[in-house]
């Protein structure tokens, strides 16, 4: 374990993508008492509306005179919070799928795969919009649309690796010593399984965000007044390019995060491959 | 002496073979064929031969994982064939294999202490405590430090992780083992140093081993009888020294015709000349 | 006459997360022309690390200390790189690899591989190539020659493609080849049938052959000489014949010993082989040995010559 963490440290882009996913993390939980106006979430103060970076409001009001450093602060909840939840419902509902496809095989494995299929040929933003619609845009019909959606990755990444650890030497080694089908599976199959489930987990979680981003740009998400960064620069078209801070710091907020989770999971497939490949 | 400890009686097995669905059917291929070999208890039995011989396929089917498709298999006189995999391993528990990789035989996410103590736990010690007593007792066996229970398999050498997997099926108190290639691989120094232990181990725990292999120098060294296979027959089956010195089937011949001796260059006639009585020998009551 | 490699004084290290490690550290090896040298050693011994220095292919992070490597009267480190690839490899030093299912590029036929080498290196037209790579395959006993080249790679059994590999080798008439363990990976019988076809070929095409193994078994029975490697450095070089009957050097002694045909019981060598990373002072192999004496522990041995001719690095002949 000391060895893998010594080597990520090593990997200065990877901890570039930690520190800005920690800090990020720090952002969403302690948002509220680190925004300098946390109370501009909500309210608005119309006198002192577009107004440009300054010592007091350091990136800016928006066009109802709220403050953007701390709507780009608390904006940090609830990209982690929609990221959190997707890849979490995706987890749980492919992973087990992707054990159960590649452990027997046969017409249940076929099934399950040959749906995985379809599913994977469903364009998440077009399953949003359609979603959007039939239960009226919000932040759940976003995240049912992205979590219905994201479930087959895992399911194929769980699939391969358990067929393939299926057929390795220590599991034959198991069932010579007389170990049943849960205990092989849940306890062997699972933990190997695991790390590159964990590195796809990570990058998508930067996705989800983006995603999430995209969706409440169209409104098709996150409604107002959600300090929500997709949504503020939404909210900015019609005031640039001259109010050019209303757009750019949520713009600059969605590309650090996204980046951070995609440099960390870069940094974590590359310790958790060769570890596990090479033997002995 | 009473009977084999374990006999088995014109076994085959069939493997591969498609069936046409939408893709074109496959025969499957005689891996074993009409195959019968007697063990008697405490003895080594070397089946030696090539790839494809089929040997290994023999091993899996006598431990159980690989299903026979016709013959018997007697363990103490029981019959035991035509179960499935997970029910042949439960009734020929006394049956333990070692893999020929040892350290793809571990599970990298688990440390050996609980590796080895997972054995146990399957086959009903429900104290935690006596488990790990056993544990450590076993690895003082093998000639391993207790302490290393702690390690993961990737923190061994390759020499350790084969003690690391005797130790696991030793702990289950098999009285048979099958061994698959346990010296292919491995340097000169380690492999005599692992005979040396599997010597000693069949001398403390009272086990009979089915020793596969294709190195003839070790098997002329270790084993007692030798049973030669090829394309899923055996083709000669004695006493290793009579088999090596006096080669009944063209097959044999060719085989100890092809391996490399430290004498040198062939002899005219190719034989083992002037050999010595195997290391490992028993001498028979 | 000077001999067709000389490998002198070899040192090379190679920088790890861990620290320096001296994979070489005094390695030689002298191969006379039209014979076979057999290079044996245990795992760790540096003896894949020897082969990439005289290829040129060390990793990257690996760097020679010191030491010559002498091809044909040319010193093979002062070459760059390019100067390799146009003028030695291939050309003047064939390479037969370990593995020929990882050697070999699965989805391109035989033919066009073999084909692609001598393009760069061998003179001739097309026609020419095909014709020698045919004659080399018939020579190999590779069945159906003609048509072997449109095959592709899986199609053949594994000591078809070693002898594909071993014609690949030859197919721009080189005067040293290089073998990692070729056989390794082999049956027996195959194993037996490559060895004698490798001893053929050396007789017939006039090459030198450097063959790595750790099976004294296929030394004694392929090659003239021999050279053993302990920890990264040559304890005893000689002909095979001498050192076999007449081994000096207590690690030869000790190596040979546990041989199953020579075992009266199995022992093994005590203790373990150093770390690349971490070098005893004094002589490397002094913590195993039977016949330690103090000085062994305070300066390393020099060369010394043994009764059988045998060079020796052992305090007890120089």
């Amino acid at each position: 374990m000391n060895a893998l963490v010594a080597k990520l440290a090593r990997d200065l882009p990877a901890m570039l993508g930690l520190a800005i996913v920690l800090f990020v993390l720090l952002l969403a939980v302690f948002g509220p008492w680190l925004a300098p106006y946390p109370g501009d979430a909500s309210a608005s103060h119309l006198l002192r509306r577009l107004k440009p970076p300054t010592a007091d409001f350091p990136f800016g009001t928006d066009n109802l005179g709220r403050d953007i450093f701390s709507r780009v602060i608390l904006g940090a909840r609830g990209a982690l919070a929609i990221a959190l939840t997707v890849v979490g419902a995706a987890m749980v509902i492919g992973v087990p799928l992707g054990l159960l496809a590649g452990y027997r095989g046969g017409w249940l494995s076929e099934t399950i795969m040959r749906v995985t299929d379809v599913v994977l040929a469903i364009p998440q933003l077009v399953l949003a919009l359609a979603l959007a619609q039939l239960m009226s845009p919000s932040l759940e019909s976003a995240m049912l649309a992205l979590s219905l959606t994201y479930w087959p990755f895992f399911t194929r990444i769980v699939y391969a690796e358990t067929r393939r650890l299926s057929s390795s030497m220590f599991v034959d080694a198991l069932r010579g010593v007389g170990a049943g089908t849960p205990r092989i599976v849940f306890l062997h199959i699972l933990p190997n399984a695991l790390s590159p489930v964990i590195v796809r987990a990570t990058i998508g979680l930067g996705f989800t965000i983006l995603v999430a981003a995209v969706l409440g740009f169209l409104g098709m998400g996150a409604t107002p007044p959600a300090p929500d960064w997709g949504l503020a620069i939404a909210e900015s078209r019609t005031y640039l390019p001259r109010a050019w801070w209303y757009a750019t710091f949520p713009g600059l907020a969605i590309l650090i995060t996204v980046m951070g989770f995609n440099l960390l999971g870069d940094g974590l497939r590359d310790i958790v491959d060769p570890r596990i490949r090479r033997s002995r | 002496m009473s009977g084999p400890i374990l006999s088995v009686r014109d076994l085959s097995v069939l493997l591969g073979g498609r069936r046409g669905f939408l893709r074109k059917p496959v025969p499957p291929v005689k891996a074993v064929n009409g195959v019968s070999l007697d063990l008697h208890e405490g003895e080594i039995l070397a089946l030696v031969g090539e790839s494809g011989s089929g040997k290994t396929t023999l091993g899996r089917t006598i431990l159980g994982l690989q299903r026979e498709n016709a013959g018997e298999i007697l363990l103490d006189g029981k019959s035991v064939a035509g179960l499935s995999p997970e029910a042949a391993r439960r009734a020929r528990n006394a049956i333990q294999y070692v893999h020929q990789d040892a350290g793809a035989a571990l599970d990298p996410w688990w440390n050996i202490g609980r590796t080895l103590a997972e054995g146990l736990l399957i086959h009903g010690v429900k104290d935690a405590a006596e488990r790990m007593e056993r544990v450590r007792a076993m690895l003082s066996a093998v000639g391993l430090d207790p302490e290393s229970a702690r390690r993961y398999p990737h923190e061994f050498s390759g020499g350790q992780l084969r003690r690391v997997l005797l130790a696991r099926i030793l702990l289950l108190q098999p009285r048979i083992l099958i061994l698959d290639e346990p010296t292919s691989g491995l340097d000169m120094s380690v492999q005599a140093t692992v005979l040396n232990l599997l010597l000693d181990l069949r001398k403390r725990f009272s086990l009979t081993y089915l020793f596969i292999s294709h190195d003839l120098s070790v098997v002329a060294r270790l084993a007692d009888r030798v049973a030669i296979m090829h394309l899923g027959r055996i083709v000669e089956t004695g006493f290793a020294k009579d088999v090596f010195a006096r080669p009944a089937h063209s097959y044999t011949r060719e085989l100890l015709n092809a391996a490399p001796r430290l004498s040198g260059r062939r002899t005219s006639d190719g034989m083992f000349a002037g050999q010595t009585a195997p290391v490992g020998a028993v001498s028979r009551a | 006459m000077i001999p067709a490699l000389d490998v002198r004084n070899l040192k090379v290290s190679i920088r790890t997360d861990e620290g320096i490690a001296r994979v070489l550290d005094d390695v030689g090896v002298t191969l006379e022309r039209g014979r076979i040298v057999g290079v044996v050693g245990e795992s760790g011994c540096g003896k894949s690390t020897l082969i990439r220095a005289v290829m040129g292919i060390l990793p990257k992070g690996a760097n020679v200390d010191a030491g010559e490597i002498w091809f044909e009267g040319e010193n093979l480190l002062a070459f760059s790189e390019n100067e390799l690839n146009e003028r030695v490899r291939s050309s003047r030093i064939g390479f037969i690899p370990q593995d020929p299912l990882l050697a070999l590029n699965p989805v391109f036929k035989v033919g066009t591989q073999l084909l692609e080498v001598m393009r760069w290196h061998a003179a001739g037209s097309r026609r020419d190539h095909v014709a020698r790579l045919v004659m080399l395959l018939k020579r190999m006993q590779v069945p159906d020659p003609e048509t072997a080249l449109e095959r592709y790679p899986h199609q053949f059994s594994g000591g078809q493609r070693q002898r594909l590999l071993i014609a690949a080798a030859l197919a721009c008439a080189p005067q040293l080849v290089i073998a990692d363990e070729p056989t390794t990976a082999l049956d027996v019988t195959t194993q037996h049938q490559i060895l004698l076809l490798l001893r053929e070929l050396v007789a017939e095409f006039g090459i030198s052959l450097l063959f790595v193994t750790h099976d004294f078994g296929v030394v004694a029975e392929l090659c003239d000489d021999l050279c053993v490697i302990y920890a990264g450095q040559t304890v005893e070089a000689g002909t095979v014949e001498s050192i076999l009957q007449a081994p000096s050097h207590p690690y030869t002694r000790a190596l040979l010993a546990c041989h199953p045909d020579r075992a009266t019981s199995f022992v093994g060598i005590p203790g373990m082989v150093p770390s690349p990373l971490a070098r005893p002072a004094g002589c490397l192999f002094a913590p195993r040995c039977g016949d330690v004496r103090p000085v062994c522990r305070e300066a390393t041995p020099g060369q010394g010559r043994a009764r059988s001719g045998a060079a020796v690095r052992c305090v007890q002949f120089t």
